[in-house]
């Protein structure tokens, strides 16, 4: 055994000051960055003093109507990221479930008194802020999750009966956003929690076998469980050509424009395609098209190893992390991040279905940008109590 | 408890998430390779030629002919003059320069400058700007003509309405005119959309609407990644289809003389082919000009004007009027009577002028009275107390089921909106509308068609054709059908009833001392048979009777009473049926039978 002691920062002896200057500020800093570029883009796609009624079909660039109104969000995902970051790892440990509760509630809650947007029940309205829980189970589950497994053993994990709960946990809201329905964030959601289910050493065979029964019950989901528009959005991502004008429209411009950027864009604010309207929810699921299109691969590129820099210090949290319950967090929450943004780029590049998963930070919105903050906040916790240890069972009760 | 083999197992396992995660990215690095590099050129083009919009192309509006294939409603050029302001400033001239410069030629108010100027600033530089619309050749060519000083002036070829013979069927054929927030809302149509579409209002140009309209086509426009079209491909998408032409039963020779003939009345006259139903002539007085919907300041005026005409010129009476038959219902009673057996073609009263029964006294038209007469006589001299003496013996409901075997009661069918149904009474009828019974009393009236019954011009035309036709059941039409010929069925009256009737309606034209004497003429031996009807438009009181009744030219103009006269010709070989109404004509003998006279001699001077 190592000795941890000679590194360590004392974390249960520092007040909440001292907290705030060691938490890692290379990630706060690569967060700033990334949201920076968000808000490029989102200036790049506004449009001064056009409605439908002037019909003006081409923008110059604004602060109007998403600059100007994502950046105090921004700065009040940086004050949630400090709040998140500032609270004892243990709080968190200790209200992990009651937190996981909260994000069921409101997941029923949604399917009762949600607002309908695109054929799916997503929003609750808590009148000063449109919410959408199935964003915030994002982060809530993972929180459940690390709090479980980083109480069991190695032999306790690898027995079947250990993973009847977290099983249970997972797919009780798997279960209610399908059911509202939203196959992306369901997607999101199973994936994130297979990869906890894998780091903390559920053995390899068992995925297997889960993979395979999903391989084989496929037809049946086809037919049984999903909705119409689901199935459009699948078949016409297998066949983009066969409906120029309709449902493929968005997937045939959105290749258009990436493919036009070439390799060092069109620069910025020249992209015609978004310019022109050609481009549909360029500022909301379609943000990482216009940024393609006006920095080319080489601007692609950049971002991707931004996005890297990210999840490498996600990755040195978890390394550093002397409890597990910051291991299996920490490295939850950063996978949950590189999902996010890989669904999304994957999907306007054409290679997986349309499901309405934004990009993170860059794309306009409120809820999906505040939990991605909030995740970034529990992983500083981590780091900054990494030296602590939560070692006996009775800790994560 | 720290469990080393856990955390081995994480450290290794994080570490193939981590891997996994790498090579997900190069997925996405090699996707964007493939679309950015490799592909990016075919993207490039797609996005120089993208995108694709779509326009509506108007079709052309059906249209409209009459029996002879005249046509009544065309489609005419009309220009537009549009600016592309990036050409005129580019040489070195400003915009409001050249709108000064046409306004030399074309007068524009500063209303209009104003519009074009705003629309100018909205739009880039190389969009199309409309200066004005729905300008008339002579207009085009003066501007044409000095096109040198007009440097990215352009003129725009659009079509619109024109009826060439304006008031001349303006009933029958209708108008168009802009489409309504409500047609918007009820009709799917895409066509609806475009700016300068309109739709049918009135007659045959509402009733056909859909028919007439055809349906747009979609032409895509390649437009450039600055928006500027760069291609139109016309019909590409979706054909044009033009608007289904449309022929009428009317001539237009008849409309114009007719019109000519009766334009200074409150007016309307029908002529029937009695076979077939074809109208051949429909007229409605006064009328408007359908043109003045299509002009573009509307002519507000004259459009207010004819709204506040106590004639109602948007009225077509032909099909909209409803006047008590008078008179011209004798006919109904008389076969009624003749049906249920109460006379025989034989049977004659007498006339003293005047009839007492019950509680009152019934008068004659000819106060002295007619004396003796048979039923010919009766109609020759439209006599009332011959039907005053039938009523007495005659249930009302067999007179109405004799009406509406003859069309009275309900619409004829033809093809034109707004028309109205009109009423014949009945026992029950009043108990239901008026909650009272029905005297004998009620009958007296209603056998000279006077009292509830009301009646439409049409229904009196296609009355005339059924008894002229031997009794087919026959239906006007407007819109010339397939077939010449149309088969109606039989509805079984009594030859002899409807010759004794025929004779006397012959009679009543031509006897000397017939009623409707004034309509008759002899045109190459083709003589016309028919009824005169005048009916009250104000009770005659008892005092007035008693001190005398006031003449009717001392009358103001809407207490005369109303003309009617309704005829078949020629009298052997029965073809063409006429009705003619004249309100506050004073008397059908005195004014609708003249008129029915001229128009029936104008009819057979065409189709002989």
């Amino acid at each position: 055994m190592l000795d941890y002691s000679v590194s360590m920062k004392k974390s249960s002896r520092m007040n909440i000051f001292s907290k705030f200057f060691v938490m890692n500020w290379k990630l706060v800093f690569l967060l700033l960055l990334l949201s920076s570029v968000g808000i490029m883009i989102l200036y790049s796609a506004g449009k001064a003093d056009c409605n439908e009624e002037t019909n003006c079909l081409i923008s110059y660039g604004s602060w109007s109507p998403w600059a100007i109104s994502q950046m105090p969000k921004i700065v009040m995902g940086f004050m949630i990221l400090f709040i998140t970051a500032l609270f004892d790892l243990k709080i968190w440990v200790k209200y992990a479930y009651w937190i996981y509760g909260i994000g069921v509630i409101s997941l029923i809650l949604v399917t009762f008194f949600g607002h309908v947007g695109m054929g799916a029940q997503r929003w609750l309205n808590l009148g000063f802020i449109r919410f959408q829980p199935s964003e915030f189970m994002k982060i809530a589950l993972v929180l459940a999750l690390a709090k479980y497994f980083a109480a069991l053993s190695i032999n306790e994990i690898r027995n079947n009966y250990y993973l009847l709960f977290p099983a249970f946990l997972v797919l009780l809201p798997v279960g209610l956003v399908l059911d509202q329905p939203d196959l992306g964030t369901a997607m999101m959601l199973l994936i994130v929690s297979g990869i906890i289910f894998f780091i903390a050493g559920v053995q390899w065979w068992k995925f297997a076998i889960i993979f395979g029964i999903v391989l084989l019950s496929f037809p049946i989901i086809w037919k049984y469980g999903l909705h119409d528009y689901q199935k459009d959005r699948i078949i016409i991502f297998l066949n983009p050509e066969k409906d120029i004008m309709g449902t493929g429209y968005h997937i045939t411009q959105s290749k258009i424009s990436l493919g036009s950027g070439g390799f060092w864009g069109k620069g910025y604010l020249e992209g015609t395609q978004s310019h022109l309207n050609f481009l549909p929810e360029k500022q909301t699921d379609f943000i990482f098209t216009m940024f393609a299109e006006e920095f080319g691969m080489f601007g692609c590129l950049m971002l991707f190893l931004l996005i890297m820099a990210i999840l490498w210090q996600c990755y040195k949290v978890a390394f550093a992390s002397r409890n597990n319950f910051g291991k299996l967090l920490s490295l939850g929450l950063g996978v949950n991040f590189f999902i996010y943004f890989f669904i999304n780029t994957a999907m306007v590049m054409g290679l997986l279905p349309v499901v309405g998963v934004p990009s993170p930070l860059l794309s306009y919105g409120g809820t999906a940008m505040i939990t991605i903050f909030l995740g970034f906040g529990l992983i500083e916790c981590c780091y900054v109590h990494s030296d602590m240890l939560i070692s006996s069972k009775s800790d994560y009760l | 408890m720290r469990d080393a083999e856990l955390v081995k197992v994480f450290n290794r396992r994080a570490l193939i998430v981590a891997g996994g995660e790498l090579f997900l990215f190069s997925i996405l690095a090699g996707r964007l390779y493939q679309l950015q590099i490799l592909e990016s050129d075919k993207y490039k083009k797609l996005s120089e030629r993208n995108s694709v919009r779509i326009k509506l192309i108007t079709p052309p509006r059906g249209i409209i002919k009459d029996r002879f294939n005249v046509e009544m409603a065309i489609n005419v050029n009309s220009y537009g003059i549009q600016m592309i302001p990036e050409e005129v400033t580019a040489r070195g001239l400003s915009v409001e320069e050249i709108l000064n410069r046409i306004s030399q030629l074309i007068p524009l108010t500063d209303k209009e400058k104003e519009k074009v100027l705003n629309n100018i600033k909205k739009k880039r530089a190389f969009f199309p700007v409309f200066i004005k619309n729905n300008l008339g050749w002579e207009e085009m060519a003066k501007l044409q003509v000095k096109n040198l000083d007009f440097t990215g002036v352009y003129v725009e070829e659009g079509k619109r309405r024109f009826y060439p013979y304006n008031e001349v069927a303006a009933h029958v054929i209708g108008y168009v005119s802009d489409v309504s927030e409500q047609e918007l809302k009820k009709d799917p149509d895409p066509v609806l959309q475009l700016p300068d579409f309109k739709t049918g209002k009135a007659g045959v140009e509402k009733l056909m609407d859909k028919q007439l309209r055809g349906s747009a086509g979609e032409t895509m426009q390649i437009v450039n990644s600055v928006g500027r079209v760069i291609e139109t491909l016309d019909d590409k998408r979706k054909k044009t289809t033009p608007g289904q032409n449309i022929v009428l039963t009317i001539d237009k020779r008849l409309q114009e003389y007719a019109l000519n003939r009766i334009k200074e009345e409150s007016a309307s006259a029908i002529i029937m082919d009695i076979y077939n139903g074809d109208i051949l002539m429909m007229i409605s007085v006064p009328t408007y000009n359908p043109n003045i919907f299509l002009s573009e300041d509307k002519s507000a005026e004259e459009f207010n004007k004819l709204l506040n005409n106590p004639r109602h010129p948007f009225i077509n009476k032909a099909i909209e009027g409803l006047y008590a038959p008078g008179s011209t219902f004798k006919m109904m009673t008389a076969l009624a009577a003749l049906h249920e057996g109460k006379i025989k073609t034989s049977t004659k009263i007498n006339c003293t002028g005047h009839m007492d029964y019950g509680d009152g006294r019934y008068h004659c038209w000819k106060t002295s009275g007619h004396g003796l007469l048979d039923l010919e006589q009766s109609l020759q001299h439209s006599c009332d107390i011959f039907y005053y003496t039938i009523a007495t013996k005659l249930p009302m409901d067999s007179i109405q089921e004799m009406a509406y075997k003859f069309g009275f009661g309900d619409y004829t069918g033809i093809e034109l909106a707004n028309e109205k149904k009109g009423q014949v009474p009945s026992v029950d009828w009043k108990r239901n509308y008026k909650s009272e019974n029905w005297y004998t009393g009620d009958t007296i009236t209603a056998s000279i068609g006077q009292g509830y019954t009301l009646v439409t011009p049409i229904q009196l035309a296609v009355m005339t054709s059924r008894i002229a036709n031997g009794g087919f059941a026959v239906k006007p039409r407007i819109l010339k059908g397939e077939f010449e010929n149309v088969f109606f069925p039989q509805m079984n009256i009594d030859a002899n009833y409807l010759n004794i009737i025929k004779k006397g309606m012959f009679s009543v034209v031509n006897k000397p001392n017939g009623t409707g004497k004034t309509a008759s003429f002899n045109y190459n031996g083709k003589q016309m048979a028919g009824k005169t009807g005048t009916t009250q438009v104000r009770r005659i009181s008892r005092e007035e009777r008693l001190t005398g009744v006031i003449k009717q030219d001392d009358l103001p103009w809407k207490y005369r009473n109303h003309a009617l006269f309704v005829g078949y010709a020629p009298y052997k070989n029965p073809r063409y049926a006429i009705s003619v109404v004249v309100e506050h004509g004073k008397s059908g003998s005195g004014t609708a039978a003249p008129i029915a006279r001229d128009l029936m001699m104008k009819t057979l001077e065409l189709y002989s």
